[in-house]
């Protein structure tokens, strides 16, 4: 069977391609490299979701090299099987939006001229995006509608401009940090606001409102609440009959006709190697995974990798810059009633500031691209609370002292954290390559990874700490502390295939499609030239939207 | 892609803490598993503050982790390598098998791993495999009664994990194609 789109991948950037032209009529085959659990599937098993690789593809099977500087400055590269370091994010349908824990902030309209509003900085790749923020605009509408997310729009000096009121889902229920955190906002005279979530805090259709579970991020949605590909999009596009999943399917090569155009994705199934024929290849494998994909798809037409004449595929992979921070209140400081309200499982904190989304003097000699405070619970993964706890001072705890400090920990006293988001420049350091010499099951190069970061990430990473630090002492926790560093979060990759105007230093135009091939798209974060300060899922979703709009009229038209 | 014993768990039940030595106690032998169960508590004890590493039976899920060939194989021979260089230096510097020691003594005998620059990580690993069978959902063998998660007071979430949705059990959903 000929279809009229083939989709690799079937997360955030996948879902709204597979629904709309699902939904229009058109013959989706989505081709996933995971297999297909179920809503029924997903329990809180801290077995399942987090100590074994269960919903990521087995390392030894399936790994990255990490090319990281070490402390002399010298590049090192280590395979993930060998330092355990898991580079997967998800690897099911529905991707690594399963386990997502939906922070669904927007860009910015600065996001969108990151270039031109603060000017070049040395070492970094910086470029302008060939939409604005009024391109995207109707499509972050259409996600909270279509996607389903909960907030409160507050007026603060960084909302976004909006066509819609406030978001079509009230705000879930809340912790009572929330309130502190408000009460400490107001004493320090910092904005604080309620974040929108990815997360339904009603029913929609088969969907049901959260339940409340105490567990969210790195597990499945037994409720169907969170947004995820699978649960809002793909369910209602497979009603349609338009639309066939092929889970375990994992896409190798994408063959071309010597014409510029994708005639045939080939790809592992089981024992067997199989083929799908298509009008238009769209693929969202997320983003280290399509520009491996891409680089893989060699023929003489493309000696370099599809797409990759101009030698930009892999290029200016960005993750998200930052770091974390956090502290303590402690039973005995508190009423048994407030230590009892603060430790209630399951409720959400939802507060941010972004009252530094630009920051101008300080430290700073010009006005700079700053970032966003996302307030947290600590999760609760307990073998990972217990895990931390090993150690000591650098020392081995173990014995009567360790079994001490974890029935301390766990029971005399409750943690909130902080996460600073800041832009993560793209720089030459930050790309993906094939690595020749390490392969995976079926005998294909591994993605090597370069994970070079640029020290102005640091520096603004390091303010917003700060601030972040600040807030949580006017709340009054003890312990405050924070982290921010070079490291990367592996599930917020973006880039590595960004769009532009100029086909020499971009891979994709402005309607995310290759452009030295005609029909072939890509929906991922790959096509982001810059990340902004918020996590990426929300501007995927709302990107793939626009380029499913897009790819409407191109199939109709063809 | 599925082999050896992930694929069950074959003492799901009846596991009630410190039970005698189970018949089958491959990859180890009988020493090197009551080594394992005398390090354990020294570990993680008995005291008076909680379950100690036999009360959530951390021997025997340390047993089904070393038979899981879904794990890094390297891993699972470190740990009976060291158990091995334990014994050793057992028997080097007290003359006996490291569970033949009194209490005090295997404690001396754990520091002074650590101090020669081996036990650190092997130790922290067994920890880390002790924590599982606290705090992991009673089905995998450990924390019966939910002995763990009551000391701790941890809530759980829901829903629960279940038999039929184990890691076990999961795996072979994995890989139907």
């Amino acid at each position: 069977m000929k279809f009229d789109v083939c989709v690799v991948g079937s997360g955030a950037g996948a879902g709204p391609v597979i629904y709309e032209l699902s939904k229009a009529g058109f013959k989706v085959v989505v081709l996933e490299k995971g297999p297909w659990f179920k809503t029924e599937d997903f329990t809180k098993d801290e077995m399942v979701a987090t100590r074994r690789s269960v919903y990521t593809p087995n390392l030894r099977d399936e790994r990255h090299v990490l090319v990281e500087k070490n402390a002399e400055g010298e590049w090192v590269e280590k395979s993930t099987y060998k330092t355990g370091v898991d580079f997967w994010n998800g690897s099911a349908v529905g991707g690594s939006s399963n386990f997502m824990s939906a922070y669904f902030h927007r860009l910015k309209p600065s996001d969108f001229r990151l270039r031109s509003t603060y000017g070049p900085i040395e070492g970094a790749n910086v470029v302008d995006w060939p939409i604005s923020y009024e391109d995207l605009e109707p499509y972050y509408a259409r996600v909270e509608k279509e996607v389903g997310v909960s907030g409160k729009v507050v007026q603060h000096r960084y909302l976004e401009p909006r066509s819609t009121p406030d978001f079509p889902y009230p705000p879930l229920a809340e912790n009572h940090f929330s309130t502190l955190l408000d009460e400490a906002g107001k004493s320090l005279g910092y904005e604080l606001f309620p974040i929108p979530r990815g997360i339904l805090s009603r029913n929609k259709d088969e969907r049901k409102s959260c339940f409340y579970s105490n567990y969210c991020g790195s597990y499945g949605c037994s409720s169907d609440a969170k947004g995820s590909s699978r649960a809002a999009l793909m369910n209602q596009a497979i009603q349609t009959g338009n639309c066939e999943v092929i889970p375990n399917a994992k896409v190798f090569h994408l063959a071309t006709d010597g014409k510029g155009r994708v005639i045939r994705a080939d790809y592992y199934h089981g024992s067997k190697t199989k083929s799908v024929s298509a009008r238009v290849f769209v693929v969202a494998a997320q983003a280290v995974e399509t520009s491996r994909l891409l680089l893989m798809s060699k023929n003489p037409d493309f000696p370099k990798g599809l797409a990759n004449n101009q030698g930009q595929v892999g290029k200016n992979l960005v993750f998200s810059g930052g770091g974390i921070g956090g502290g303590q209140f402690f039973k005995e400081d508190l009423s048994e009633d407030l230590f009892k309200q603060l430790r209630t499982a399951g409720l959400f904190i939802n507060r941010a500031s972004q009252q530094w989304y630009e920051i101008e003097g300080g430290a700073f000699k010009e006005k700079v691209k700053g970032g966003t405070i996302d307030f947290i619970s600590e999760h609760a993964n307990a073998i990972t609370k217990a895990v931390k706890l090993k150690y000591s001072g650098g020392e081995l705890r173990y014995g009567t002292p360790l079994k001490k400090a974890m029935q301390e920990y766990f029971t005399q006293q409750v943690k909130f954290k902080f996460e600073v988001f800041v832009d993560w420049l793209p720089n030459d350091d930050c790309r993906v390559e094939l690595d020749e010499d390490v392969k995976d099951r079926w005998g294909d190069p591994v993605a090597k990874v370069y994970l070079g970061y640029h020290e102005h990430d640091l520096k603004v990473g390091k303010f917003l700490a700060q601030k972040g630090e600040e807030i949580l002492k006017a709340a009054g926790l003890k312990n405050v502390y924070s982290s921010v560093s070079g490291g990367v979060s592996a599930n917020l990759q973006a880039g590595g295939c960004r769009f532009g105007d100029d086909p020499k230093t971009s891979v994709l135009d402005k309607n995310c499609k290759a452009h030295e091939v005609e029909n072939l798209y890509v929906t991922d974060g790959s096509f982001m030239p810059t990340g902004g300060s918020v996590t990426y899922t929300f501007t995927i979703y709302a990107n793939a939207f626009r380029v499913a709009d897009h790819l409407k009229k191109v199939l109709m038209g063809a | 892609m599925l082999g050896g014993i992930a694929t069950q768990l074959p003492w799901l039940t009846g596991c009630a803490a410190q039970e005698p030595i189970p018949s089958d106690l491959s990859p180890l032998d009988q020493e090197a598993f009551l080594n394992l169960r005398a390090l354990l508590l020294v570990l993680f004890p008995e005291d008076d503050n909680g379950p100690s590493a036999l009360d959530v039976n951390a021997d025997r899920f340390i047993l089904w982790v070393l038979n899981d060939s879904e794990l890094d194989p390297n891993e699972n021979q470190y740990i009976i390598d060291k158990l091995e260089k334990l014994q050793a230096l057992s028997v080097e510097e007290e003359g006996r098998g490291y569970h033949a020691c009194d209490h005090d003594i295997r404690e001396d005998l754990v520091e002074r791993a650590i101090e020669l620059g081996w036990g650190k990580r092997f130790f922290s690993r067994l920890l880390t495999l002790t924590f599982e069978a606290l705090l992991l959902h009673p089905i995998y063998g450990g924390n019966p009664n939910e002995v763990g998660w009551l000391w701790l007071e941890h809530n759980p979430g829901q829903p629960r994990a279940t038999t039929t949705l184990s890691y076990p059990e999961i795996l072979k959903k994995k890989d139907e194609v």
